[in-house]
């Protein structure tokens, strides 16, 4: 046991091991000699000054997890196998490693080496690990995805859209980038009043992910600072987007309350933090393009709407007065003279006035579709807008002009119709002695004595006054 | 009184709700059995959101700034006017 302990020192110890040894045949070992516990803590002493915080290259083996106390304990070996240090690494150390430590892993260990002193087993204890390489990185990317994944933070279901119109467009990138002169250059041709508020945030190095962090809670925080934000960055080598990929950035697009596009990068490299925005842009100007549409498709769609409106509403109307129309052909002018039809009014108009021969109606029509007429011209010029060009103007007033020149036509015609209307009139038929007979609760004339039975109440509308009365009997014409 | 219809609109109404409500609206107005009155009580909220929308689109002030420091409630921004430096990327390529 002793032996083996001295084998060890001397493999792992330098310079003052000798030293000691060179001391023996001075004094005598009896004197000299010191405990195992003495050995070790001086050995230790030493390890803290010479190899303070080493960082060791090696590939992880014998890894079996954590233990039930949380700490972990497994070696490090070089590639070739030729070498072996065992490892350990404190619970406390082992819950910031940013990725799943596996078996065969290279990684790069940050430690300083101890001698356990009850086992006299040389360790390295590990404060730091990171993946080595570009496989351990790609693995701990692949982690760290999955992980994320599990947890929702790339569910489709959470992306929101954009708004379609945003009042601020928030940016988060370097001052000094190409990313920031992009998105500007391409907004500018856009929407060119477009408001935009940069939060500046370094882009790589060490303070990247704290500025970017700060950057979109910022934006989350105060109310109305944006409506949409832009986290970009221009190309760059796998590890210059490294603070996209890292877990405080993604976590923080993800909570973000404004809906985050991304654009990190070329089109090729697919980032965490674009995994976890609302949307992906390829690139920083693809980014600009999609957050807000063209100023002139605004401008069309809105021109479009409000001209289809315009034209919805000029059938309706023209399906009015043929609506209208059609009202004199009713069954109840039915048993009047034929004139009555040859008098086919065009005019709404005029069969409101042979309407109202017969019953009084509230408002006439008539006086209701000029008022249209009037309220529509009206309309047409509160939509008249600065933003239109003079020509659509024109078109406008030009379209409101048809419309009540048509209106003043059909007035017109109703005039003229109203006047041979008036020689037709249903009062100077009865002048002539014809009576109009209504059954009770019916507006429409009464033509056929089987439509009534004995007992039956009948209005008779006389050239002066009417008459109430009651069906004695009927008498029905057999043809 | 275009102004009074402007205002009757609801005031959560968003850009998105009043471009939709629009072509609601034509849609609507298409329908040959819509009564006249209310094809005309439709024409005028039509134009009403029109309105709001190109109100919503004026209201965008050109503006560039950038964020100075943080208050409790605001962000502190300045007119972001220095010439963009071409030559400091700051490590980015330049998109191809």
């Amino acid at each position: 046991m002793s032996s083996r302990f001295r084998y060890t020192l001397r493999r792992v110890t330098t310079r003052r091991v000798a030293e000691t040894q060179m001391s023996f045949g001075d004094t005598g070992p009896e004197a000299t000699a010191m405990t195992v516990s003495e050995v070790i803590a001086q050995i230790n002493g030493m390890l803290r000054t010479e190899l303070p915080g080493v960082w060791v290259r090696g590939e992880v083996s014998g890894f079996k997890g954590t233990a039930a106390s949380g700490h972990c304990f497994f070696s490090l070996k070089d590639e070739s196998g030729s070498a072996s240090l065992r490892v350990k690494v404190f619970a406390s150390d082992y819950r910031r490693i940013p990725f799943t430590l596996e078996e065969g892993l290279l990684v790069l260990a940050r430690g300083t080496p101890d001698v356990y002193p009850e086992r006299g087993e040389l360790s390295l204890r590990i404060v730091e690990i990171q993946p080595s390489g570009i496989g351990a990185l790609q693995l701990a990317f692949e982690q760290l995805k999955a992980r994320l994944a599990a947890e929702g933070l790339f569910d489709l279901a959470k992306k929101r859209p954009l708004p379609l119109l945003p009042r601020c467009i928030g940016v988060v990138t370097s001052r000094h980038g190409a990313a920031l002169r992009d998105i500007l250059k391409v907004l500018g041709a856009r929407f060119p009043s477009a408001h935009v508020t940069l939060y500046p945030a370094s882009v790589q190095g060490a303070a990247a992910t704290f500025e970017i962090v700060r950057a979109l809670r910022a934006f989350s925080r105060v109310p109305d600072s944006a409506d949409v934000l832009i986290v970009a960055r221009g190309g760059g080598s796998k590890e210059d987007l490294a603070a996209f990929n890292d877990e405080a950035v993604v976590r923080a697009v993800a909570a973000s309350r404004v809906p985050v596009v991304s654009a990190v990068g070329h089109e090729v490299d697919v980032t965490l933090t674009d995994l976890a925005a609302d949307l992906r842009a390829a690139t920083p100007s693809q980014a600009a393009e999609l957050v807000v549409e063209r100023l002139d498709r605004f401008e069309e769609r809105l021109a479009r709407g409000e001209r289809d409106l315009r034209i919805s509403l000029k059938g309706r109307l023209d399906r009015a007065e043929q609506g209208l129309e059609r009202l004199s052909s009713l069954p109840a002018f039915a048993g009047f003279p034929a004139t009555v039809a040859e008098a086919r009014l065009e005019s709404r108009a005029a069969a409101a006035a042979l309407l109202s021969s017969f019953r009084r109606i509230p408002v006439t029509l008539a006086a209701r579709v000029a008022g249209f007429g009037q309220r529509i011209r009206a309309w047409v010029d509160r939509a008249a807008l600065p933003h239109l060009g003079d020509s659509v103007l024109q078109e406008r007033r030009a379209a409101a002009d048809r419309m009540s020149a048509r209106l003043a036509a059909a007035n017109e015609k109703l005039g003229v119709a109203a006047g041979r209307l008036e020689a037709l009139s249903p009062l100077r038929v009865l002048a002539r002695g014809y009576a109009v007979v209504t059954r009770d609760g019916e507006s429409a004339p009464l033509t056929d004595a089987a439509r009534v039975a004995r007992g039956d109440g009948l209005g008779i509308r006389l050239a002066k006054g009417r008459v109430r009365a009651r069906v004695v009997s009927t008498e029905v014409d057999h043809e | 009184m275009s102004k009074g219809k402007t205002e009757s609109l609801p005031k959560s109404l968003t850009f998105e709700k009043a471009l939709s409500r629009l072509q609601d609206i034509v849609s609507e107005l298409e329908d040959p059995e819509k009564g006249l009155e209310a094809s005309l009580v439709l024409f005028e909220e039509g134009i009403a959101l029109s309105r709001f929308c190109r109100g919503r689109i004026d209201e965008i002030e050109k503006r560039v700034e950038v964020v100075l420091r943080e208050t409790p409630d605001a962000l502190v921004t300045e007119p972001l006017d220095d010439e963009l430096d071409e030559d400091a990327l700051d490590g980015e390529e330049p998109e191809r």
